[in-house]
C-alpha cells in the first residue's frame, strides 16, 4: 500500500482556486470533497487510481456506469441548464434526460436530497465550467430515439418476428406504454440517457431502480435472477429486449447478447487488477522458490570453490 | 424420272396447309412457353383484379365507420381482406363508385338503401367488421391485426377498460377512507 500510496496518494488539502467564484469553489469542495462525485465519475487506471487526467469523465462501476459528467456538451453535462442539474440531484429525475438508478440513486436518496439549494446550485455551477472532456460520442446521450409504431405494424404477428418486441409488449408497454412514451409517473424510453449506453440500460432491466425522495417511494421492477417469479426474464430474454429499446428509443449502434448481460449480472467486466490479483499466490510461490533455487545454486558453487 | 415433281408437290401440300408445319408448331410453342414465363412471373391476380390505392381504401373505410382511420392498420386490414375475397379489390372500387354516384354523405344512407347488391354489401359489412373488431376473417383463419386499437373500444373508452390492460400502472389510488358508521 505504501508504494500505491507514493504513486497516487496525495495529502494535500483542498484549497479554493481564488481565479473562480465563491460558489465554484462551494461547488469544487462538495464535488471533490465532501459528496467524492469523482470516486465513481472518474477513470481508474490500471492500478485501480483515479485518472487525473481526466476529472469526471465517466468512470465504470462493474455493473453500472457513472457517466461523463464534465461540461462537454456531446459527452458530458454541458446541454444541461443549472436549474435541471439541480433537480437531478434532489429529485433523481429530469424528465427527457435522466433518471437516478443503482448507485446513483443510493447517492440522491441518502445524501443529495437533503442539500440546501444554494449547495446544489454551487455543483452546477462548478460542474458546468469544468474543463470539456469528450469520450468520443457523437450525439448527446440524452438525444437518442423517439416514439415507436410497432404496435401497429407488429401486433398479431408471431414472436419469431421481433422477439425483442414480444417481451417489450407483454413485459415494458404497461408502464413505459406501447410506444415508449412512457406517463406522468413513468419515463419516456426515449431521450433517456438509460438507453444510451447497453451497459446501465442492462443493469437497470436487472436491477430495477429503487430510491425514495421526499418519503414518496420510486420504484422499477427489477426482472433479473432475483426479481418475483412472475416477472422473470432469462439472459436471451433481456438481451433480446434490451436489443429490441436500443434500436427504436436509445443507441441503435449498440448490440447486446447473452453473454453480455450474464457478465454484467456477475459484476461486469473484470478489472485489469482484479484479473492479475488471481496470479498473486502462484506468482508469489514462484518467486520464492526462483529465489530459493538461486541461493541453493550459490551456496553449491561456494562449496564447490572451497 | 420425276422424283423432283413429286418432291415440290409435297413440300407445296405441307406449306399450304392450315398452319400446321414444323415451322409454325416450333412458333407456337416458343411464343407459348415465353407467355407461361412471363405469366408466371407477374402477379396474376393484379393483371385479373382492378388496382386499389390505399387513400381509396382509407376513404372508404372512413365512410364505412365514420371515424378517422390509421393508414398503417389500412394497409395492413387491405392485404388481408384481399387475401380471403377474390373479388374483394373490385368490390372496394364499386362501392367508391357507388356512394360517389348516389351522393351518400354518410353511410346511414347507403344502409338504407332498398335493394343493396349483396356482394358490394357483404364486402362493405366485412371492411366494417375488421375495423371495428381488429380481426380479420373466420374463427377458424382468424387474423388479428390490432387488439387496443380496435375501433370497438372507443365508444366505451374511458369508462370500460379495454381487456386485460386494465386503467395503466397509475390508476390505483390511495386507500380509501373507512367510514366506521355503525357500532357493534
Amino acid at each position: 500500500m505504501i508504494g500505491w500510496n507514493a504513486l497516487f496518494h496525495s495529502k494535500t488539502r483542498f484549497t479554493p482556486d481564488p481565479a473562480k467564484s465563491a460558489e465554484v469553489n462551494r461547488g469544487d469542495y462538495l464535488v471533490n470533497g465532501l459528496a467524492h462525485c469523482d470516486t465513481c465519475h472518474t477513470p481508474r487506471n490500471v492500478l485501480m487510481a483515479a485518472d487525473s487526467a481526466k476529472p469526471l469523465a465517466g468512470g465504470s462501476l462493474g455493473s453500472w456506469y457513472a457517466p461523463n459528467i464534465t461540461s462537454d456538451k456531446v459527452s458530458g453535462i454541458g446541454a444541461w441548464s443549472s436549474d435541471e442539474i439541480v433537480a437531478y440531484l434532489r429529485t433523481g429525475h429530469v424528465e427527457g434526460k435522466a433518471q437516478a438508478a443503482g448507485p446513483m440513486a443510493e447517492a440522491v436518496e441518502n445524501s443529495l436530497q437533503h442539500l440546501s439549494d444554494v449547495d446544489l446550485k454551487a455543483i452546477a455551477a462548478y460542474l458546468l465550467q469544468t474543463a470539456p472532456i469528450n469520450n468520443g460520442e457523437t450525439k448527446a446521450r440524452h438525444e437518442y430515439g423517439q416514439a415507436s409504431v410497432d404496435e401497429l405494424t407488429l401486433r398479431g404477428g408471431k414472436p419469431g418476428d421481433n422477439p425483442g418486441w414480444h417481451i417489450f409488449s407483454g413485459t415494458c408497454a404497461n408502464c413505459h406504454q406501447p410506444n415508449g412514451q412512457g406517463t406522468r409517473e413513468y419515463p419516456s424510453l426515449f431521450h433517456n440517457t438509460a438507453t444510451s449506453r447497453s451497459d446501465n440500460l442492462i443493469a437497470t432491466i436487472v436491477y430495477g431502480v429503487h430510491r425514495e425522495v421526499d418519503g414518496v417511494a420510486i420504484d422499477m421492477p427489477g426482472f433479473g435472477p432475483d426479481a418475483l417469479f412472475t416477472d422473470r426474464l432469462n439472459d436471451q430474454q433481456i438481451a433480446d429486449v434490451s436489443n429490441y429499446v436500443l434500436s427504436r428509443y436509445g443507441n441503435a449502434d449498440t448490440v447486446v447478447t447473452a453473454a453480455d448481460v450474464a457478465q454484467l449480472r456477475n459484476g461486469g467486466p473484470q478489472a485489469p487488477l482484479a484479473v492479475m490479483a488471481k496470479f498473486t499466490t502462484p506468482v508469489i510461490i514462484l518467486v520464492c522458490l526462483l529465489i530459493g533455487l538461486g541461493a541453493w545454486a550459490l551456496i553449491a558453487r561456494r562449496r564447490k570453490e572451497a | 424420272m420425276d422424283t423432283s415433281m413429286t418432291h415440290k408437290h409435297e413440300k407445296t401440300q405441307t406449306e399450304s396447309s392450315a398452319g400446321l408445319t414444323r415451322r409454325n408448331l416450333l412458333r407456337g410453342s416458343v411464343t407459348l412457353g415465353l407467355a407461361a414465363m412471363i405469366g408466371s412471373a407477374l402477379p396474376w391476380q393484379s393483371l385479373l383484379a382492378a388496382q386499389v390505392s390505399s387513400d381509396d381504401f382509407i376513404a372508404l373505410s372512413q365512410f364505412l365507420v365514420s371515424r378517422a382511420v390509421n393508414p398503417v392498420l389500412a394497409g395492413r386490414y387491405y392485404a388481408a381482406l384481399d387475401k380471403r375475397a377474390p373479388n374483394f379489390s373490385t368490390n372496394v372500387i364499386a362501392l367508391k363508385q357507388l356512394i360517389g354516384a348516389q351522393g351518400y354523405k354518410h353511410v346511414d344512407e347507403y344502409l338504407a338503401q332498398p335493394n343493396p347488391d349483396p356482394s358490394l354489401r357483404a364486402t362493405a359489412t366485412s371492411i366494417i367488421s375488421a375495423w371495428y373488431l381488429g380481426v380479420v376473417g373466420e374463427p377458424a383463419d382468424a387474423e388479428l391485426i390490432s387488439y387496443s386499437l380496435a375501433m370497438m373500444y372507443q365508444p366505451t373508452h374511458g369508462i370500460l377498460i379495454i381487456p386485460t390492460y386494465g386503467g395503466g400502472p397509475d390508476s390505483w389510488g390511495p386507500k380509501p377512507a373507512v367510514n366506521q358508521d355503525s357500532t357493534v
